[in-house]
């Protein structure tokens, strides 16, 4: 909290003066500036605001000039305009403007997950000293095939510089992605912040599926969930539109995984495919994985090598388009992605990847396909 | 006089019962000839259509209708071509193959059509067991049949099903040595069709009475099973998730003895691989 200085025009006498404040946190270290020309109507649209508890008093009065000293005992928002009106003279006005005040958010995005209770966020307030309690606008923008959507809320602790918030989403295995902008009293912090949600579904699923694959550029558990994506709007498999349909211990049995909380990696991994901006991709077409054996895999190796065109007999497939499930003119087809990484277990997965993945293709296609 | 018609009835007798043999044989192609058309046709209805060029998939209740009509098909055609006194399971399965030819599947995945036979307090019965693949995946992705016939006027006629308690998956199925007397019992397990990864599967012990199916153990979806009979009971290997890191998977085997109230596990052992 500081003092302010007063200038005024010359040649005017002020008699008395008022202060309105604007409620908000707030920022002490005000300047006051005399502002001709300025008065009784900018004081009116700040009518509805709260008066300080008295008026400002002890101003010198010369014929020239004014000037007092003032100290302001209550915090003010730095973007509030406070205008001090000459009562006598109602076309002089005296604008106080706060000084300039900084809020920042970091980070700029974060993931998280409705089991998560330790996630906060910073907001940093210059000048330093300056106490308050920032206050945070969160929307969601984004609900990307979630079946419900989660909200997200922010703890109201206080201080002075800088100020961690603690983040909580829910109710747990609802998602969403938000966009929130932090506020110190009427400013804005900079810059805004991304909160991607996940439905815990993702996470479990990637866990219970994929949780040994944990290497950097393992492109495993993304893989495995663009499968899941991949069903989307497919008749048969349901033609299911949500992560929570889709991802069904009966159709991957890892769904059924305990995790609860936003474990590393698959927190961050399942936000960038739940929120479009995975970097891995698969074709459209691939709906089924399995992780071969390495007996499994040599079959299926062979098969790519010699350029075949019949699915090999041992491959260790799932039970995806088997029998009468196969449309009049497909084949299985085997698509191999290389940014998957070896089965983590080795022993009878030895030079395994840890997943290879099932489409259908035209008859007469490759048996195996490679993508990146 | 006697001699010569006696004489006559020694050479002729047996020709008249190749004859007869014959037609039966005749019949017998003939009808299982017409249910093999019949069911390719009604399968027809239940393949989705070809990836290159979609056309409109059928709606559930046209699957439904396929896939009762098709288990109809089965049952006439048993009921016309098996005789009780003369059971050649073998002879049927082969049928029961060929007639269900659009729905079989590898190895890997289940069974071929497979039926048994069984007298219960004096009476014959058939089991069989198969599964049509209704174009699906997942839930109502398959119609898997557990069937029981009775004999009754020298021929088999249906007597209980187990319904759709299993639809959606594959399937294997084992006679058990039953512990009750007077009872068939059988081991039922397949995976979700369409589940990846280790793979999700149903796991059943149905117990026949002579006139109903009852569901006699009905474990949670287990991942990743293989199953075997034993003298006394079955074993289940399964992926077991305790000890796994994904996809790393861990394999445990479970005894179960046999006992008149269901499967009691004896113990379970780690199952190196």
């Amino acid at each position: 909290m500081g003092g302010g200085s007063l200038k005024a025009n010359s040649g005017v006498a002020a008699r008395s003066a008022r202060i309105w404040r604007q409620s908000a946190g707030g920022i002490g270290g005000a300047a006051l500036s005399v502002e001709p020309g300025r008065g009784a109507s900018e004081r009116s649209t700040q009518e509805n605001l709260p008066r300080p508890a008295a008026p400002i008093t002890g101003w010198a009065n010369t014929e020239s000039s004014v000037s007092t000293t003032l100290t302001v005992w209550q915090n003010f928002a730095s973007a509030c305009t406070i205008t001090i009106a000459v009562a006598a003279y109602p076309q002089i006005g005296i604008a106080l403007s706060p000084p300039a005040m900084t809020v920042s958010l970091s980070p700029s995005s974060m993931n998280m997950s409705t089991g998560d209770t330790t996630r906060y966020v910073t907001t940093t307030v210059l000048p330093s000293t300056v106490s308050f309690t920032p206050t945070y606008a969160s929307g969601l923008t984004g609900d990307p095939n979630s079946s419900c959507d989660a909200s997200i809320g922010f703890s109201g602790n206080g201080g002075t510089g800088t100020v961690n918030s603690t983040v909580s989403a829910g109710p747990a295995g609802c998602g969403g992605v938000f966009g929130v902008l932090a506020y110190v009293g009427a400013v804005r912090g900079s810059p805004s912040l991304q909160v991607i949600v996940p439905p815990q579904v993702m996470i479990a699923t990637e866990h219970g599926e994929a949780g040994g694959q944990t290497g950097t550029g393992d492109a495993s558990m993304p893989a495995l969930l663009l499968v899941a994506e991949n069903r989307f709007g497919d008749p048969t498999f349901g033609s299911y539109a949500t992560w929570q349909a889709v991802l069904v211990p009966s159709q991957f049995y890892g769904a059924s995984d305990g995790t609860t909380d936003g474990i590393q990696p698959e927190l961050d991994y399942a936000a960038g495919v739940f929120a479009g901006t995975s970097a891995v991709s698969l074709p459209p077409g691939a709906e089924c994985y399995w992780s071969p054996t390495t007996a499994q895999w040599n079959s299926i190796a062979t098969a790519y090598s010699s350029g075949a065109t019949t699915e090999p007999s041992s491959d260790g497939a799932p039970g995806c388009w088997t029998g009468a499930n196969l449309p009049a003119g497909d084949v299985r087809q085997i698509v191999v992605k290389t940014s998957v990484a070896n089965n983590a277990r080795g022993g009878s997965y030895q030079g395994a990847p840890a997943f290879v993945f099932l489409q259908l293709a035209t008859t007469g296609s490759s048996a195996v396909i490679e993508v990146p | 006089m006697r001699h010569q018609r006696a004489a006559i009835i020694f050479f002729l007798g047996p020709l008249a019962l190749c004859a007869s043999a014959q037609t039966a044989a005749a019949e017998r192609d003939q009808l299982r000839a017409s249910a093999q058309a019949k069911v390719a046709n009604l399968s027809l209805v239940l393949r989705p259509p070809a990836t290159a060029a979609p056309g409109v998939a059928p709606s559930p209740q046209q699957r439904e209708q396929a896939m009762s009509q098709i288990h109809s098909e089965i049952d006439a055609y048993i009921a016309q071509t098996v005789d009780p006194a003369h059971l050649d399971l073998n002879s049927l399965n082969q049928d029961l193959a060929a007639i269900l030819r659009p729905h079989s599947v590898r190895a890997e995945y289940g069974d071929p059509p497979t039926a048994f036979g069984t007298d219960i307090a004096g009476t014959r019965f058939l089991l069989v067991a198969y599964v049509l693949y209704a174009g699906l995946h997942g839930s109502g992705g398959t119609s898997v049949a557990i069937r029981a016939y009775r004999a009754a006027d020298g021929r088999f006629e249906l007597a209980d099903s187990t319904g759709d308690d299993m639809d959606g998956c594959e399937l294997f199925v084992r006679e058990l040595h039953a512990p009750l007397p007077n009872e068939a019992w059988l081991l039922a397990w397949g995976a979700v069709t369409g589940s990846s990864g280790p793979g999700a599967y149903i796991v059943r012990v149905y117990a026949f009475d002579g006139a109903k199916f009852r569901t006699i153990w009905r474990p949670d979806l287990l991942p990743g099973v293989t199953a075997s009979v034993t003298l006394d009971g079955f074993n289940i290997r399964r992926v077991d998730l305790s000890r796994s890191l994904p996809p790393g998977w861990e394999y445990t085997e479970d005894h179960y003895v046999l006992e008149p109230g269901g499967p009691l596990l004896a113990f379970s052992s780690p199952d190196p691989h």
